[in-house]
C-alpha cells in the first residue's frame, strides 16, 4: 500500500476545499494535498453554467464554472498536490485518510490535520415520500443539471418540478432554453424556496408557472413516468381532498432539498449537529475530534458560494494553526456556545473556544420570512451588537462577524420586526 | 395605455411594480425606491438578460463546454443567440475567456467559454 | 356438492348474484358481479375455505371497475409472423426465484433448456420486491403444501448458499412477551413449529433466556416473561439469490431469452407443444409456468383454468446504514397494546423489522389487494403499516433511503400450485407461489424436478446428467467488505477495481463490469444495481447513474440514449441536448 505524508489535506476539490487548500498553503503549510473524486477539479460548479455566482467576492455576476476556475488557475499556480478520481474511502481519528483510484491503488495518507470539504447531496425520491410507481424519468434536479450541461442529453421533454429552490428555479429556465415544456413548478411550502431574483428570471421570464402549498401526490407511469397528480396542501401540509389534479409529463425533477455529506465524518466519530446535519464547529471550523476540520456545505448547506470559499478558508487558518500547536481541540477543551434565539433557527459555528477573545464568523438561517427584524448579539445579559435586517427569508443565509469574549454563550437573537 | 407588471428584483423587498406608458412618458407605481423606478423602466423598453448555455466540443472530458455572455443581451434575442450558439462546435482544449462568437447577433456582446477544457 | 356451496354463499354474501360451477377436480369458477374489489377477494376466499373444493377461477367483475387486462394479441401475432425460432427440451415461463431455481435445477440433465422472461432481466417481479426472509416455517398451515416445501427448502438454503455463493445469514427469529397471558401464542406458534417440523423450534419461559438468545434487548428494560425462538430463520437478498441461480443455470448452457412475452401455449391431443412469443414461437417437450403474477393466464393459455391469482401487494422502505439495526436477530416485541395489526392481511406474512444482509433495517410489507396486478405503487397508508413494524424508536421516516413495493401472487387456496396440467400433459403449473416463496425456492425446484423425471421416465427415456455440469458460482468480487491491504492487491492485478463508481456503497467500476461480463448480461441501470449495489445506497443513483449508464453504453455498444432504467419503455435519456441542424427555437 503506497503510504503518503502531508501536512493538511483536504477531501474534496470544489469551491471550498479549493479555497481551503489555497489558502492553507498561504498560511504557511509546505504539503497540502486535495483530494478529488471527480476527473477534474471545480465539484459541483463544473454543472453550474448559469450566472449569480461571486458577486461578494469578486464583485461581479459569474458562472458557476467561472468561479470555479478563478480557484482552480490560482491553485495550479502552486505546489498543491492534486489526486483526481480518488475516491476517500475512511477517515480515521488519527488524521489517516484511506484513499484509492485506479492508478495509485490503495493510499494510506498521514496528515498533520484534515479539511472536510465534500459538499452534500440531494434528497431524493423516497427521503421525501414521493408515491405511486418508481418509473424512469423522475431524477433529481443535480443530475438533470449534469445530463443536460455536462453530458449534453435531455431527460425528458416535458417537466414537472417538485422544489422552488434555486436549483429548482435555474433548471427550470435551462429546461426551458434546450427547448423543453416545463409545465410548472410546485412547492409544498406557502413561500417560495428561491430567491425572488430567481423566480422572476427564471419562471416569469418564461411564464412558468409556481404552485405553493402544492405537492406531487402521486407519480404515473409503470416505465417511463407519464404523469403526476398534484394536490393542494392544507397549513399542516397534509392534502386537501379534491384538489388533486392531473398533470401530464415525461420528466418529474426532484428539487427538494440537499443534505451534508458526512459519511466519512460519522465513520470517524465526528459529533453531527441535529440541524445543519454537518459536524458541530468551534469557531476555527475545527470538529469535535481534534485536527478534523470542515467546511462548505459538508459543515451546513450554504446558500451562497462566497460563504462556501470563505468557510473554506476559515477552516484552513484553523488547520494551520492547529498543525503549529497554536490550537488542541478535543476532550481537554473547554467551549461556550452560540445559541440561536427568536427567529434564528441555527448557527455555524456552534462553539467557540472557552476564553478566546475574538471576531468570529457566524453563518445562519431564519426559520420563517420577516421584515425589519432586528439582529441582537448578547453575553450574559449584555447586548455587544445590533444589526437591522430589513428582510430575512429560510432561503437566504445571514453571515455577519460577532466580537466574542469567549467566557459566556453567545447569544444570537433575531427579534420580530414590528 | 399598455400597463405591464413586474416584480423589481433590485432588492429582496420584492415590490410589485406597475409601469405604463402616457403622454410619452414611462410611469412606474408600486416601488419602495427609486431603483425600483429604473428597474420598472428598463424591464417596460428594453429588459436585458445575461445568457449563459453550453457549445457542443469534442477532445475534452465532457462533450459540452459551458459559455456566457460578456455582458446583459435584449431579452427577447435569447432565441436567435441560442440558435448561433448551436451551431457552434469547439475542440479541445479551450480556456475561460476564449472568444466563442464575437459580438453576438449584432449585440455587441461576446459569447465566451466560462471554463478552460484541456485536451484528453 | 355445488349445491352445499351455493347455499352457503348466498348466506354469506346475499345481494350477491353467483353464477358457481365446479369441474371433475373440485375447482369451482364462479361469474357475477360484486360491490368492491375486496369482496371480489373475500367470495374467492370463502369458496376456497368450503370443504372438498381445491381451488378457485375467480371469474367475477366489480360494480364500475375496469379490472386491467394483459393483451397478448399483438405479442401473439408478432410471434406467429416470426413462425418457429427454436426448439428446446423444456421452456420455462419466468424469470423469478422459481423459474431460475428450476432451470438451475434442469440444467444439469443433458438437454436443452430455455428461459423466457417478459422482463429485460431476471428478477424483476415477486422475487425482486421482496423481504429476504427464510422462513423457519411455523407461520404456514400444517398439512399444505406450502407448509412441506418451506421446511425442505428451508433446509436446502445453505446448500444453495454454498453452490452459489451468495450472502446467506441465518439470524433466527424471537418473539418475546410481556405479558403472560400472551405467552399461549407463542406456544401455540411453537406447536404449529414442531407440528411442521421445524428445525429446532423453542418455547422459553424466562427472560434470562431471551437475552441469551438477543442480548440487545436488555437495554429495552422490559418484564420479559417468555417467548418463542426459531433458529433457522434466514436472510438473503432475494435478487442476489435469483442471479446466483441465473448465472449458474447459464453457466450450464440454460438459455435466457428476455424482454419475451408468451402469448399462447400450443398442444395438440393434450400434449404441449411449445410456446407462442412475440419472438417467435418455441417448440418444447415441457413448459414449466413459473410466471408469477401472470401464471394464472399461461396456465388459460395451456387450457388449463385451475386457479386464479389475484395480486396482493407490499410495501417495503429500507433504512440508511447508518440507522443501526436495533437487535441482530429478528426480533417481535409483545407487550399486548401493540395489536395494531389490522390492515395485516391473514393470509401474508405481516411483515417485520428484519436486518438484511448488508445490515441495513428494513421495514415491511404491507398486504393490500389490488385489482391491476402490475400496480405496485406505494400509498401513504402502506408505508405507514411497513413503517409500523419498526420498533426502534430512535429511527423513523427520515431514515428511509428507498421505498418500494411488490406484489404477490396470490391465489384463492392460498397455497402452492405445483403439478403436471391434467388436461395439457406435459405443461407444469407451478403457480401462486407466494411467501413463503422465496424460502421454498430450493424444495420448489426439486419438487418439479421429480414432476419432471417422472413424466421422461414413463415415456420410456432415461435423462442422462452432464458430465460437465459444475454446480458451483465462483464468488463476485466485492470490495466494500475486504481489508485495505486486499483492496490495494486487488486494484494491483486490475486496477479498474480502483476506480470507485458508487460512492455511497463503494462500488467499484471493476464490480460492474464482472456483472456486465456474467453469463446473464446485464442492460439496464437497475439490472446493474440487483447485480452490483450500484445505486442502491442513500443517493439512489444521483451520483453514479451517468457513470453506469456511461458504462454499460461502452460495453454493450449503444448510444447513452438506448439505456433503459429497467425494462422496455423506460429510457432514461431521450435525445441529445438542442443542436443547430434539429429544428428548434425558442418561443
Amino acid at each position: 500500500m503506497k503510504k503518503m505524508n502531508f501536512d493538511i489535506a483536504v477531501i474534496g476539490g470544489g469551491p471550498a476545499g479549493l479555497a481551503a487548500a489555497i489558502q492553507a498553503r498561504k498560511e504557511g503549510a509546505e504539503k497540502v494535498l486535495v483530494i478529488e473524486r471527480d476527473v477534474e477539479l471545480g465539484g459541483i460548479l463544473q454543472q453550474c453554467i448559469h450566472d449569480g455566482f461571486g458577486l461578494h467576492r469578486f464583485g461581479k455576476r459569474m458562472s458557476g464554472n467561472e468561479y470555479a476556475q478563478e480557484f482552480i488557475d490560482e491553485l495550479e499556480n502552486t505546489d498543491i498536490e492534486v489526486l483526481l478520481d480518488t475516491m476517500v474511502l475512511e477517515v480515521t481519528r488519527d488524521k489517516v485518510i484511506y484513499a484509492c483510484n485506479n492508478k495509485d491503488g490503495m493510499m494510506e495518507i498521514a496528515c498533520k490535520a484534515v479539511i472536510l470539504a465534500m459538499g452534500c447531496r440531494e434528497r431524493t425520491a423516497s427521503q421525501i415520500q414521493l408515491m405511486g410507481y418508481r418509473p424512469a424519468g423522475v431524477l433529481t434536479a443535480g443530475s438533470v443539471q449534469r445530463y443536460i450541461n455536462m453530458e449534453g442529453y435531455l431527460p425528458g421533454k416535458k417537466a414537472v418540478i417538485l422544489g422552488s429552490g434555486d436549483i429548482g428555479l435555474i433548471m427550470a429556465r435551462r429546461m426551458t432554453l434546450e427547448g423543453m415544456e416545463v409545465k410548472g413548478v410546485y412547492e409544498v411550502m406557502p413561500s417560495p424556496g428561491g430567491l425572488t431574483r430567481n423566480i422572476v428570471q427564471c419562471l416569469d421570464d418564461y411564464d412558468i408557472p409556481l404552485h405553493l402549498s402544492t405537492t406531487v401526490a402521486k407519480v404515473h407511469g409503470k416505465k417511463r413516468i407519464e404523469g403526476v397528480t398534484v394536490a393542494k396542501l392544507d397549513e399542516n401540509r397534509q392534502i386537501i381532498p379534491g384538489t388533486e389534479e392531473y398533470i401530464e409529463c415525461d420528466l418529474l425533477v426532484l428539487a427538494v432539498g440537499l443534505i451534508p455529506e458526512n459519511e466519512l465524518s460519522v465513520g470517524c466519530g465526528i459529533e453531527l449537529d441535529e440541524r445543519t446535519r454537518g459536524p458541530v464547529l468551534d469557531n476555527h471550523f475545527m470538529t469535535s475530534v481534534p485536527g478534523i476540520f470542515a467546511c462548505g456545505n459538508v459543515a451546513v448547506v450554504f446558500d451562497l458560494v462566497d460563504y462556501v470559499s470563505q468557510s473554506g478558508e476559515i477552516a484552513a487558518k484553523g488547520a494551520v494553526a492547529y498543525m503549529n500547536g497554536k490550537l488542541t481541540g478535543g476532550e481537554g477543551t473547554e467551549y461556550v456556545h452560540t445559541v440561536p434565539a427568536g427567529n434564528v433557527n441555527f448557527i455555524v459555528p456552534q462553539k467557540i473556544v472557552k476564553g478566546e477573545e475574538c471576531e468570529v464568523q457566524l453563518y445562519m438561517r431564519v426559520k420563517h420570512p420577516d421584515k425589519k427584524a432586528v439582529l441582537e448579539v448578547s453575553e450574559d445579559g449584555q447586548v455587544t451588537q445590533t444589526g437591522r435586517h430589513p428582510f430575512v427569508a429560510p432561503p437566504e443565509m445571514i453571515s455577519c462577524t460577532v466580537k466574542a469574549t469567549g467566557n459566556a454563550d453567545v447569544i444570537v437573537d433575531m427579534k420580530e420586526g414590528k | 395605455m399598455n400597463k405591464k407588471e413586474f416584480v423589481c428584483i433590485a432588492c429582496p423587498n420584492s415590490c410589485k411594480l406597475t409601469v405604463w406608458e402616457e403622454g410619452g412618458e414611462i410611469h412606474v407605481d408600486g416601488h419602495g425606491c427609486k431603483r425600483g423606478i429604473d428597474h420598472g423602466k428598463n424591464e417596460y423598453t428594453n429588459p436585458m438578460r445575461m445568457l449563459t448555455t453550453t457549445v457542443a466540443i469534442e477532445g475534452g472530458h465532457h462533450r459540452r463546454l459551458s459559455v456566457s455572455s460578456t455582458g446583459e443581451i435584449p431579452k427577447n434575442m435569447i432565441s436567435q443567440c441560442l440558435d448561433v450558439l448551436y451551431a457552434v462546435k469547439l475542440v479541445a482544449p479551450v480556456k475561460r475567456g476564449d472568444v466563442i462568437a464575437a459580438d453576438i447577433c449584432g449585440t455587441g456582446v461576446d459569447i465566451v467559454a466560462s471554463r478552460t477544457m484541456k485536451h484528453v | 356438492m355445488i349445491e352445499r356451496i351455493r347455499h352457503a354463499a348466498s348466506e354469506a354474501f346475499p345481494g350477491i348474484e353467483m353464477t358457481l360451477t365446479v369441474d371433475g377436480r373440485n375447482i369451482v369458477t364462479v361469474q357475477g358481479e360484486c360491490e368492491s374489489w375486496n369482496q371480489l377477494v373475500d367470495v374467492g376466499h370463502f369458496l376456497a375455505k368450503q370443504e372438498g373444493v381445491k381451488n378457485v377461477v375467480n371469474e367475477m367483475t366489480v360494480k364500475g371497475l375496469v379490472i386491467p387486462k394483459k393483451d397478448y394479441s399483438q405479442a401473439k401475432a408478432d410471434g406467429e409472423a416470426k413462425g418457429v425460432v427454436k426448439e428446446t427440451d423444456v421452456v420455462i415461463v419466468g424469470a423469478g426465484v422459481i423459474g431460475c431455481g428450476i432451470a438451475r435445477t434442469l440444467a444439469k440433465y443433458d438437454m436443452n433448456v430455455t428461459v423466457v422472461e417478459m422482463s429485460d432481466d431476471v428478477c424483476t417481479g415477486a422475487s425482486k420486491a421482496n423481504n429476504g426472509n427464510i422462513h423457519p416455517g411455523m407461520a404456514v398451515k400444517p398439512g399444505t403444501l406450502k407448509a412441506k416445501l418451506n421446511i425442505e427448502g428451508n433446509r436446502m438454503y445453505q446448500q444453495w448458499a454454498d453452490e452459489l455463493n451468495f450472502a446467506l445469514d441465518w439470524c433466527g427469529c424471537v418473539a418475546v412477551v410481556t405479558d403472560e397471558r400472551l405467552m399461549k401464542g407463542a406456544e401455540m406458534t411453537y406447536k404449529i413449529a414442531v407440528m411442521n417440523g421445524v428445525h429446532e423450534p423453542e418455547v422459553f419461559y424466562s427472560a434470562e433466556r431471551a437475552l441469551e438468545i438477543e442480548p440487545k434487548l436488555a437495554h429495552r428494560n422490559l418484564d420479559i416473561k417468555g417467548g418463542a425462538f426459531f433458529p433457522s430463520f434466514g436472510q438473503v437478498e432475494s435478487y442476489e439469490v435469483v442471479i446466483a441461480l441465473a448465472e449458474n443455470a447459464a453457466d450450464n448452457g440454460v438459455e435466457f431469452m428476455f424482454n419475451t412475452t408468451v402469448a399462447d401455449v400450443l398442444r395438440e391431443d393434450g400434449q404441449v407443444q411449445g410456446v407462442v412469443t412475440n419472438k417467435g414461437i418455441i417448440k418444447a417437450k415441457h413448459v414449466i409456468n413459473c410466471a408469477g403474477i401472470y401464471a394464472d393466464e399461461i396456465s388459460a393459455m395451456a387450457g388449463d383454468k385451475c386457479y386464479t391469482i389475484h395480486g396482493r401487494k407490499g410495501t417495503l422502505a429500507i433504512l440508511d446504514r447508518h440507522s443501526e439495526p436495533e437487535f441482530d436477530r429478528v426480533t417481535m416485541i409483545y407487550d399486548g397494546s401493540h395489536l395494531i395489526q389490522e390492515k395485516k392481511n391473514a393470509e401474508s406474512k405481516g411483515g417485520a423489522m428484519c436486518v438484511t444482509t448488508e445490515h441495513q433495517s428494513l421495514l415491511g410489507p404491507s398486504a393490500t389487494e389490488v385489482p391491476d396486478k402490475e400496480d405496485n405503487t406505494t400509498t401513504i397508508d402502506d408505508l405507514a403499516y411497513a413503517m409500523g413494524t419498526n420498533l426502534n424508536a430512535a429511527t423513523g421516516y427520515k431514515d428511509i433511503i428507498k421505498t418500494f413495493c411488490g406484489v404477490r401472487p396470490a391465489d384463492y387456496s392460498e397455497d402452492f400450485v405445483i403439478e403436471m396440467s391434467p388436461i395439457t400433459h406435459g405443461f407444469i403449473n407451478v403457480g401462486a407461489i407466494q411467501s413463503p416463496g422465496l424460502a421454498s425456492a430450493p424444495a420448489i425446484a426439486k419438487m418439479v424436478e421429480e414432476i419432471w423425471l417422472e413424466d421422461v421416465k414413463a415415456a420410456g427415456c432415461e435423462p442422462a446428467v452432464k458430465e460437465d455440469y459444475n454446480p458451483y458460482r465462483e464468488a463476485r468480487v466485492e470490495f466494500r467488505h475486504m481489508s485495505r491491504e486486499e483492496q490495494d492487491q486487488l486494484i494491483a492485478q486490475d486496477p479498474r477495481y480502483g476506480r470507485i463508481i458508487c460512492r455511497c456503497e463503494q462500488i467499484t467500476e471493476g464490480e460492474i463490469l464482472d456483472a456486465i461480463n456474467s453469463s446473464v448480461v446485464p442492460t439496464s441501470v437497475d439490472a446493474i444495481k440487483r447485480r452490483t449495489r450500484a445505486g442502491m445506497g442513500r443517493c439512489q443513483g444521483g451520483f453514479c447513474q451517468p457513470k453506469v449508464l456511461e458504462i454499460l453504453a461502452r460495453e454493450l455498444g449503444k448510444e447513452w440514449t438506448e439505456i433503459h432504467l429497467k425494462d422496455a419503455g423506460s429510457r432514461i435519456l431521450f435525445e441529445e441536448t438542442r443542436q443547430a441542424a434539429k429544428e428548434g427555437g425558442d418561443k
